[in-house]
């Protein structure tokens, strides 16, 4: 450090040394300099500023008592304020959430269905009539099917109903001046609903139940509830003690629970009376996981298990009534046991006389020991990659295209065979016939990737039919599984006459579609999927290529049983609806789950598949133990693949009438939403005669804001990503004038000293 | 001090260099901004003719032979006497040329929205211009006409909500960036016009 001031002292002499003699010199030119440096600073400086402002917003979003929207994350009721934060062009509502008075939660779960009810009240403890927003941030791949509200006297009811109908009952209400509210979506996945005129002092009570997807990833099934709340309205509560005993306990669960047959497993209480004035919410847990269990804890909340195996039904879990604080969100996770093969399970709900019944089919669990003898076990494939070069996939997306065909070819195996087609006006073949992925084929292959280029219109009906009657290279096995993985960006005009080329075709290969771009035809491509049996994939960024082609090239390349079959016991049960129809493969990491409505209850269901080296089956008893209660959504799960199922009948050209009161009569008797049906909360009117003065005066102020609103929700809403709409040309054209005139100005300098000198 | 003088000169020859070629970096990086909005301006022009001749044929045919996009409608807001060709798919090489219409979003129908994007800083920089109650009118290749009015238009965060459409409402949604003035591509906010139909003329 010294050194260095030393140094650059010493450099500084010699500066001034060598400098000295020329001082004529740099007398004359500062003259001409100082302009030019001067301009230099002041770009500089103005670029830090410009710098500045695009990356510190002009005002910090913390705000003592307020929140927006953005940062819901737990069932909460907001208050509108007056006030709104702004940050670089933006501005946003800020909002102030009610008291919690107590929270209720209770999960119904069967197999990977979670069936969830919570119930909330709070309090208005402002001393004027209040508009409210009730938020809940739901789950990724749930549905909320029932909704209640009552403030105070008055009950607000949600409900499915046929959309022209629940637009009548809409403007019936706005227009007897009773409040009828539509589910809005503020965030995708935020549930809200507003509440008007809620009096001082006034508690409401919040009831919403919805239906959830859970997770399930690397042999673990998870199920995530929200319910952190950010304390407010809190005189500054004491820190929870329960971090450190959650290491403790849950080493000593899973010493107790390699076998877990049944047990009885309830949250640590938490010393409630120490923190009055905590949040806390009840939880109840119904955990059907109709399989052997290796281990179940919540990283979240501290379990406490107790060993309970002479309790007579198996695999059936009970978490009682506990309280916990709201503090973190409500984690619980539960792992089967290994398993080589396939494991079936069964869900059974008798709803109106007549049987539904899920099965679900897990895939083998690899304990991490035997990971080696994998390779042994799995199918060989003849697959034929479809890669769209037409005009519009040009910049980004061709380069994603070949990116993840390029990724593709690499996961391929000496087992394996392929052929590439690419298309745009013409289409164009790599092979005849496919070809063993040797290297010297997967070279050839790479050669004819790297010369595509995007160009020319989209004429898909050609390559798809082409790679629908692929030949297969009389080198590969007999028993190879067909797949077809399409990358496009799906700006197809006929859709209906590929549909119906997909299901007319016999011996139906896998068909995997991936989606690239900002806008493709997301519709077309999962349809065409679902009717080839295989899955959509949508990668909508370039950072996204390398992930989401690795997730599904390491599923499509390891399917876990295929050609899988039903056989009920009884063989005559009266009607059977089973949905979907065709029964796809099964992967690794994604249970597959059939549904059946029948008349009479079967007393076993068996399922037939092909391992890769073998056949499989199992049989499993539908005893009346299986039962569950109606709570369960296990009808409200058929439903929905009902409705899809007959949605699909659309795109292969049913007549839409029938089509369309064949769904609203399903989604009407099990409350489960469709394009058909509107979710419609409506107030009931239990008001006196001076209330009704009150709020009839309050509720026209209001009107105006009413008057706009839509008439949606959640599902006949449709999400769609947004274009990129700028060039930026303007940054670039500033830029170029500033440097002419950088450069002008500097030539027109030079000239005058030249001629200074020269005189 | 002669030695020094030529020096001076050598110095001053490499000086002049450098800002001639400073000049001429400068006219480049201008040409090249000026490229798209030339492109966008030379391909309006060709999309007109197409869809002259799309009136006559009746048949979507793509403005020139290797085009991946086709003319669907024409759009009209007399108010700012603004007529423009939409061409089909909003991938960035339509865009380029003529504001484009969502794929799924793209029939002229009683029941189903249309969706239109535009760049904010070429072809629909005039959306600024767009009032509340303007009257746009669309026709697509068919003959068919729908009117619409605006009834609203928003600024929305795209990282924080998606779009949204209501599939059952005949509404026309145009969409482009926003600040209109912004310096910078690729912000996360949209201004969003929303117009209602007011009736339909088929022919």
């Amino acid at each position: 450090m010294f050194k260095q001031t030393l140094l650059s002292k010493a450099r500084r002499n010699r500066e001034i040394i060598d400098y000295a003699p020329t001082y004529n010199r740099r007398n004359r030119n500062s003259k001409w300099y100082s302009p030019l440096s001067l301009l230099k600073w002041f770009l500089l400086v103005g670029l830090l500023a410009g710098c500045a402002f695009y990356v510190i917003p002009l005002n910090a979003t913390t705000y003592n008592n307020y929140s927006t929207l953005d940062d819901v994350s737990s069932g909460q009721l907001l208050f509108e304020s007056s006030e709104t934060i702004k940050t670089n062009l933006k501005e946003t509502r800020l909002y102030q959430s009610a008291i919690l008075l107590n929270s209720a939660a209770s999960f119904d779960i069967n197999g990977i269905i979670a069936s969830v009810t919570v119930t909330q009240s709070f309090l208005n403890t402002g001393d004027e009539i209040a508009n409210g927003l009730y938020t809940f941030p739901l789950p990724e791949n749930s549905a909320v099917n029932y909704l209640k509200i009552q403030v105070g006297n008055r009950e607000i009811e949600g409900k499915i109903l046929e959309k022209n109908e629940a637009k009548k009952l809409f403007n019936k209400a706005k227009a007897s001046g009773k409040k009828a509210s539509l589910v809005e979506q503020h965030r995708p996945n935020l549930f809200t609903n507003k509440i008007a005129n809620i009096a001082p002092n006034e508690q409401i009570t919040v009831t919403i139940k919805y239906v959830q997807h859970l997770d399930y990833t690397d042999g673990e099934f998870s199920l995530r509830f929200p319910m952190s709340i950010t304390p407010r309205y809190q005189p500054n509560s004491l820190p929870y003690s329960n971090n450190n005993s959650e290491t403790e306990n849950t080493d000593n669960f899973s010493s107790t629970a390699t076998h877990l047959l049944n047990e009885d497993l309830s949250i640590s209480e938490l010393s409630q009376f120490t923190q009055p004035n905590k949040n806390k919410i009840s939880l109840r847990v119904n955990l059907n996981a109709g399989i052997q269990l290796a281990s179940i804890d919540s990283p979240s909340h501290t379990l406490n298990l107790n060993n309970n195996e002479l309790n007579g039904e198996p695999l059936k879990i009970s978490v009682g009534n506990v309280q916990v604080p709201m503090d973190k969100d409500f984690v619980l996770q539960w792992r089967p046991k290994a398993s080589i093969a396939p494991q079936l399970s069964l869900y059974n709900q008798t709803l109106d006389g007549e049987e539904y019944t899920l099965a679900m089919l897990l895939p083998p669990i690899h304990s991490t020991i035997d990971d080696n003898e994998q390779p042994s076990t799995t199918f060989a494939r003849d697959i034929t990659f479809i890669i769209d070069t037409s005009g519009s996939m040009q910049g980004d997306s061709i380069k994603q295209a070949k990116q993840s065909l390029h990724f593709a070819l690499s996961t391929l195996t000496e087992k394996d065979s392929f052929n590439i087609i690419a298309f745009e006006s013409l289409s164009t073949n790599l092979f005849q016939q496919t070809k063993m992925a040797t290297s010297k084929n997967v070279a050839k292959a790479l050669t004819f990737i790297n010369q595509l280029s995007a160009d020319g219109g989209t004429e898909m009906y050609q390559p798809l039919s082409n790679a629908l009657n692929m030949q297969k290279t009389p080198l590969q096995n007999e028993n190879a599984i067909k797949q077809i993985l399409f990358i496009t960006d799906g700006a197809v005009s006929n859709e209906l006459a590929l549909f119906k080329l997909i299901t007319n075709t016999t011996d139906l290969p896998r068909l995997f579609t991936v989606g690239i771009g900002s806008a493709p035809n997301g519709f077309f491509m999962r349809k065409a999927a679902q009717f080839g049996q295989g899955s959509y994939t949508f990668i909508g960024n370039i950072d996204e290529v390398e992930d989401k082609m690795a997730m599904l090239l390491e599923k499509i390349s390891r399917p876990s049983l295929t050609n899988i079959n039903v056989q009920f016991h009884p063989l005559h049960l009266g009607n059977i609806e089973q949905y979907p129809n065709k029964i796809p493969d099964l992967y690794s990491n994604e249970p597959l789950i059939i549904a059946f409505k029948t008349t009479d209850k079967p007393s076993s269901i068996q399922l037939f598949g092909d391992l890769a080296n073998k056949g499989w089956q199992q049989e499993v008893e539908l005893n009346a133990a299986k039962t569950v209660d109606n709570n369960s959504g296990i009808s409200s799960i058929w439903a929905r693949a009902k409705i899809e199922d007959l949605l699909d009948g659309l795109v292969i050209g049913k007549p839409l009438e029938e089509v369309k009161s064949d769904v609203i009569t399903t989604s009407l008797k099990h409350q489960v939403m469709s394009p058909y049906t509107s979710f419609i909360a409506v107030e009931k009117e239990i008001l006196s005669a001076d209330d009704k003065d009150k709020r009839k005066k309050e509720l026209l102020a209001q009107k105006e804001k009413q008057a706009s609103k839509k008439l949606a929700s959640q599902n006949s809403l449709h999400a769609a990503v947004f274009p990129k709409t700028a060039v930026g040309w303007k940054l670039q054209f500033l830029l170029g004038l500033i440097l002419l005139t950088l450069s002008l100005i500097w030539l027109s300098k030079l000239k005058k000293k030249n001629h200074e000198n020269f005189l | 001090m002669k030695i020094f003088f030529n020096q001076m000169i050598t110095n001053h020859i490499k000086l002049r260099f450098c800002s001639i070629i400073l000049c001429v970096v400068s006219l480049l990086v201008i040409a090249h901004s000026m490229y798209l909005p030339a492109k966008a301006w030379i391909s309006q022009q060709l999309i007109a003719y197409s869809w002259e001749v799309t009136q006559k044929t009746k048949e979507a045919s793509p403005p020139w032979p290797w085009a991946d996009t086709t003319a669907v409608a024409k759009m009209d807001i007399a108010r700012l006497n603004k007529s423009m060709v939409l061409l089909k798919g909003t991938d960035p090489t339509t865009l380029a040329f003529s504001a484009g219409v969502m794929h799924q979003y793209s029939t002229l129908s009683s029941n189903q929205p249309f969706v239109v994007a535009g760049h904010r800083d070429t072809h629909f920089s005039f959306l600024q211009n767009v009032q509340m109650e303007d009257v746009i009118k669309l026709a697509d290749i068919d003959g068919n006409t729908q009117v619409y009015q605006v009834e609203s238009i928003e600024i929305i965060d795209s990282d924080k909500t998606p779009l949204l459409l209501d599939m059952g409402q005949p509404e026309l949604l145009l969409i482009t960036c926003y600040p209109f003035n912004a310096m910078r591509s690729g912000g996360s906010l949209r201004y969003v016009v929303k117009a209602k139909k007011l009736k339909e003329m088929l022919s």
